[in-house]
């Protein structure tokens, strides 16, 4: 089979119809539609979590308002389609479907077999008729989803049954028009080619899928059959490598280190038995090089091969439909396809309360445990990823590009290690970053995380770095270097976990004492430092609050927060005159609202005068007028000179305690010159008096004297 | 021997049934693919799933009687700690829902039993044989659509608002306001059912010489159907009510799911679909001893109310 260029136009037709707004719903509101992500927040107070069994109150509620968000079931989109109080995003996911392969099983090890049946799947008839149209064809081993990862040039398989027939009749395959058969290059009659799915009542949309590839593959002649086996058995035949074919999903990450597994011989994830050594090299090029460009290079080369071998057949990407009220602004989307961001969690918000406010997001199951080491589920991450941070996040406008996050730099460096060859990566983290009940993060946090997974394995979150990390060095408080064998550039993302502080988890004697690392739930147990919190704490923007379990759970925003909003504090407005003279009393007024626009009636509002040297010269607390209005007064006896009034204010808002500062300068003049008009007036009148005597008297002076008379 | 009967089905058919029949691997839920034989080799050992079988049903049985339900292969918690979480939310829906499906039901039962043939009857018994051939998911989603979302009336999910009210008379009033349509549609499904079983009790003791005789002696027909028959029918109905016991506990799978009601039932589905053994084999357990004890129960009950009846 040539190597076709494919699919370039069906990639840009496919960027065309996911960028183009879809009209499943109301558009999105214009605040929505403009908005530029901000690296800062939570812009709301609260993040509440009720948990909804039945995706069809969840639909209810989200319709109703009784929470701001819901996934939408395709099949579902008419309900919320003419609701002009939801909108939807639809946007690409990281779920490939795909058809794997057992290639050493008899017929699927025939190569062409492979390419025939590739030729039977109708993709867009799938999308169309299966999934409501909401799926993104696919061809490429890593999908376009993945951004420059993907190679847009590999073997394409265009629908037709004409093609598949060729295939095969190219590669030595028989057909007896007679009987209908096919016979192997070998003149064996062709046995059964198995296709296995999940009971249609278990997963009735792979089962149609399966159908339609299976009567197309009769229509030819071809013995296609579909087994139906439940699926956890077939999940144990797919690990134990005796399964025949089979229709299910892949979850990538967004970086493709996953392709290293399921495409190298004896690759933990190859359950498709395929073994290349060209194929292998370009895999470990792509996996253990420290250059990024050489591993794109690398993992392009091995989509050739991958493609023209077709161990698997991906079919389509899934896409999500996520609606939201149509009063929700601040959703970041990531670049170039879609998927949802970290940042939407910092930048969420009601358009009608830029900030403030509580986000209504559902959970679809009871999170059985909020331990980042042996959580399993999506919900259970979905309560977590508000709390836990990472070292860098992906960046929102490509998706395959990183952010800075708790590290706000790094280096990768290959080196030399007692001879071999190793991965240096040095990380540099922020240093203004507290953990949530006041404690600082530092290079230890991360070094204890690290240490953490490689000594215990925990089942989530383990990984080929921690297998291989030799030792790591943390030079000050916010630098840390890890050593690692061997040289891999995906180090850098395996090494990227989620933080814990070390001041918990590394507390045994806690963690004993509830049953151990493995065992313990954090949230459930008090946090020793600050009672009023559990031990599930993180350096994120949103701390645990309350958990009903089966019911909710409540998250409150952490207004310590490395990175909180600017202007999500409370605002002041100052009255306030630039001049005075020492020993007038200086009157101060302050407005001081929430940021939500209330007026602040608790405050604590203090006033000093701070000299050029930074002193401060004097200091009252202000006195609440009512609506938010506050009053000092400062004496100014004794000072003269230039001062900066600085007004303090701290207020509880929703539990928490946030304070603000402004300051402006004045000029307390010298007493006299407050007189210094009235000077100048007598000064003048005395001096225009003067003159005026002056002139009097010269005038006198010069006026001609009377003569004195004759007889 | 019942009980003990019972559990050794219920081990075989939990544990032998998919792993050395069905081939399905149990550890595959809680174990990451890319564990080291050696680390997968530890986490069974933890489970005590590396063990010879009668060696595992000998240390179960013997758990069981000391009260340690064992840890559930998904939480890792104590099983018996997670049942106490649900049970209460089961028992009150559930319990709630029997008693007052059992009384209404006598007594719906009984009045259309005294107006057999009559518009009453036909209404009521047409009305039950319709509400009993709704499914339960389909009358708890219209109640949700209807009272929930159209009418606002009612919540849409939980067993209190999101968060709870602090004072105790509110909380206890949010409850009963959110157990409203939960209880409703397992009325709704129980009545008509229950009535019509009543009613054909009744009907059939009706035709009794003992009742001919009472109306020949000039018993009103409400003394009959109160002294009479009542008491003739009150066997089975207690044996039907001692059936039903069990089921409180093991809760109502659909109705929970649908009102995300924090009950024993979901979770009950759950475990069974992620292979959590714990979970199944305890609620199975608690469910076979409260049928073995409310059946036992139920004899005793049947022979104090039917002197015919004694025990031997």
């Amino acid at each position: 089979m040539k190597a076709n260029k494919v699919n370039l136009v069906l990639v840009i037709a496919a960027l065309f119809i996911v960028t183009v707004p879809v009209a499943y719903s109301a558009p999105p509101p214009e605040q929505q539609k403009s908005w530029k992500w901000e690296p800062y927040g939570p812009r709301v107070d609260e993040t509440l979590m009720p948990i909804y069994l039945s995706y069809d109150s969840q639909l209810l509620a989200l319709k109703s308002g009784e929470v701001d968000t819901s996934y939408i079931q395709p099949a579902r989109i008419g309900e919320v389609k003419d609701d002009p109080n939801i909108y939807v995003l639809t946007y690409q996911t990281f779920n490939l479907q795909f058809l794997g392969i057992n290639c050493q099983q008899y017929p699927w090890n025939y190569t062409a077999i492979r390419h025939a049946v590739a030729h039977l799947i109708d993709r867009d008839w799938i999308i169309r008729n299966v999934f409501n149209g909401f799926g993104f064809p696919v061809e490429a081993p890593i999908p376009p989803a993945f951004g420059d990862w993907s190679n847009p040039n590999v073997s394409s398989y265009p629908y037709s049954k004409e093609l598949a027939k060729k295939e095969l009749l190219d590669a030595g395959f028989t057909y007896d028009n007679t009987t209908g058969k096919w016979y192997d290059p070998h003149g064996n009659l062709l046995g059964d080619i198995v296709i296995q799915v999940p009971p249609a009542d278990q997963a009735p949309w792979l089962y149609q899928e399966a159908q339609r590839i299976a009567k197309d593959g009769q229509d030819i002649g071809l013995p296609l059959k579909i087994e139906a086996i439940e699926f956890q058995a077939l999940v144990s035949q797919i690990y134990s490598k005796t399964f025949k074919s089979f229709i299910l999903y892949l979850g990538w990450s967004r970086i493709p280190t996953l392709a290293y597994e399921l495409f190298r011989t004896d690759g933990s994830w190859n359950f498709w038995g395929i073994s290349d050594p060209e194929l292998d090299a370009y895999l470990e090029k792509f996996y253990f090089t420290t250059n990024l460009t050489e591993a794109k290079q690398a993992l392009w080369k091995a989509q050739e091969k991958v493609s023209l071998m077709l161990p698997y057949i991906p079919i389509y990407m899934g896409m999500a439909n996520v609606g939201f009220r149509a009063d929700i602004a601040g959703v970041v989307l990531q670049k170039p396809l879609g998927g949802q961001s970290y940042l939407t969690t910092l930048d969420v918000h009601h358009i009608s309360l830029p900030f403030g406010g509580v986000y209504k997001t559902p959970l679809g199951s009871d999170p059985r445990t909020l331990n980042p080491f042996t959580a399993i589920s999506g919900d259970e991450w979905d309560v977590m990823d508000n709390i836990l941070e990472n070292l860098f996040i992906a960046n929102p406008d490509q998706v395959s590009s990183d952010l800075p996050w708790l590290a706000k730099s790094w280096k990768i460096e290959e080196a030399t290690l007692n001879g071999s060859k190793i991965t240096k990566i040095t990380f540099y983290l922020n240093d203004n970053v507290t953990w949530q009940d006041g404690v600082k993060f530092t290079a230890k946090d991360v070094n204890f995380t690290w240490w953490f997974i490689k000594v215990n394995k925990p089942t989530q979150q383990y990984a080929m770095v921690f297998e291989n990390l030799l030792k790591t060095e943390v030079p000050d408080d916010y630098t840390i270097v890890a050593y690692v064998n061997g040289t891999s550039w995906t180090y850098f993302y395996d090494l990227n976990v989620v933080i814990v502080p070390e001041h918990i988890w590394g507390n045994s004697t806690l963690l004993a004492t509830y049953g151990g690392w493995d065992k313990w739930d954090p949230s459930k147990v008090s946090n020793p430092i600050k009672s009023n919190l559990t031990c599930l704490v993180g350096t994120g923007p949103f701390i645990f609050r309350d958990r009903k379990p089966g019911e909710y759970i409540s998250l409150k925003w952490y207004p310590n927060y490395w990175r909180r909003n600017p202007a999500k504090s409370l605002a002041i407005e100052l009255n306030l005159i630039k001049t005075i003279y020492s020993g007038q009393p200086l009157s101060v007024e302050v407005r001081v609202n929430d940021y939500t626009g209330t007026p602040s009636t608790n405050a604590t509002v203090v006033v000093r005068l701070i000299s050029n040297s930074g002193g401060i010269t004097k200091s009252v607390v202000a006195t609440h007028q009512g609506n938010g209005i506050y009053k000092a007064t400062l004496d100014t006896s004794d000072i003269t000179g230039d001062y900066t009034v600085s007004v303090l204010a701290t207020a509880t808002i929703s539990e928490v305690s946030v304070e603000k500062e402004v300051t402006s300068l004045i000029t307390v003049k010298p007493a006299w010159e407050q007189y210094l008009p009235y000077i100048v007036l007598i000064a003048i009148v005395i001096i225009v008096a003067a003159v005026i005597v002056i002139y009097l008297r010269r005038k006198k002076a010069t006026a001609p004297k009377s003569e004195v008379g004759s007889t | 021997m019942v009980l003990f009967t019972a559990l050794v089905l219920e081990f075989l058919l939990l544990r032998v049934l998919p792993y050395y029949i069905l081939g399905i691997d149990p550890s595959f839920f809680f174990m990451n693919p890319n564990l080291t034989n050696e680390q997968r080799a530890l986490i069974r050992k933890t489970f005590g799933l590396d063990e010879p079988l009668p060696y595992q049903f000998v240390k179960y049985v013997l758990s069981l009687f000391t009260g340690n339900l064992g840890y559930s292969f998904y939480t890792r918690r104590p099983v018996a700690s997670e049942l106490m979480e649900r049970l209460p939310n089961t028992l009150i829906l559930l319990g709630t829902s029997t008693i007052l499906v059992i009384l209404i039901g006598i007594g719906v039962g009984l009045l259309i039993a005294m107006k057999r043939g009559g518009k009453v009857d036909t209404t009521i018994v047409t009305t039950g044989v319709f509400l009993n051939s709704f499914p339960a998911f389909f009358l708890g989603l219209l109640f949700l659509l209807v009272f929930g979302y159209y009418f606002r009336l009612f919540p849409m999910a939980g067993t209190v608002s999101r968060p709870p009210p602090q004072d105790f008379f509110s909380y206890i009033v949010d409850y009963l306001w959110h157990m409203t349509l939960p209880l409703l549609t397992q009325l709704m499904i129980g009545i008509g059912g229950f009535a019509l079983f009543i009613r054909s009790l009744f009907i059939t003791q009706l035709g009794e010489d003992y009742i001919v005789t009472a109306r020949a002696k000039g018993v009103s027909e409400e003394k009959i159907m109160m002294r009479h028959v009542l008491r003739n029918i009150l066997p089975p109905i207690i044996t039907v009510v001692a059936l039903e016991l069990p089921g409180i506990v093991s809760g109502a799978v659909i109705t929970e799911t649908i009102f995300s009601w924090y009950g024993v039932g979901r979770w009950l589905f759950e475990a069974s679909m992620q292979f959590d053994y714990p979970v199944v084999q305890a609620v199975l357990f608690i469910s076979i001893v409260l049928t073995v004890t409310s059946l036992y129960i139920a004899d005793i009950v049947i022979a104090l109310v039917d002197p015919r009846v004694r025990l031997k």
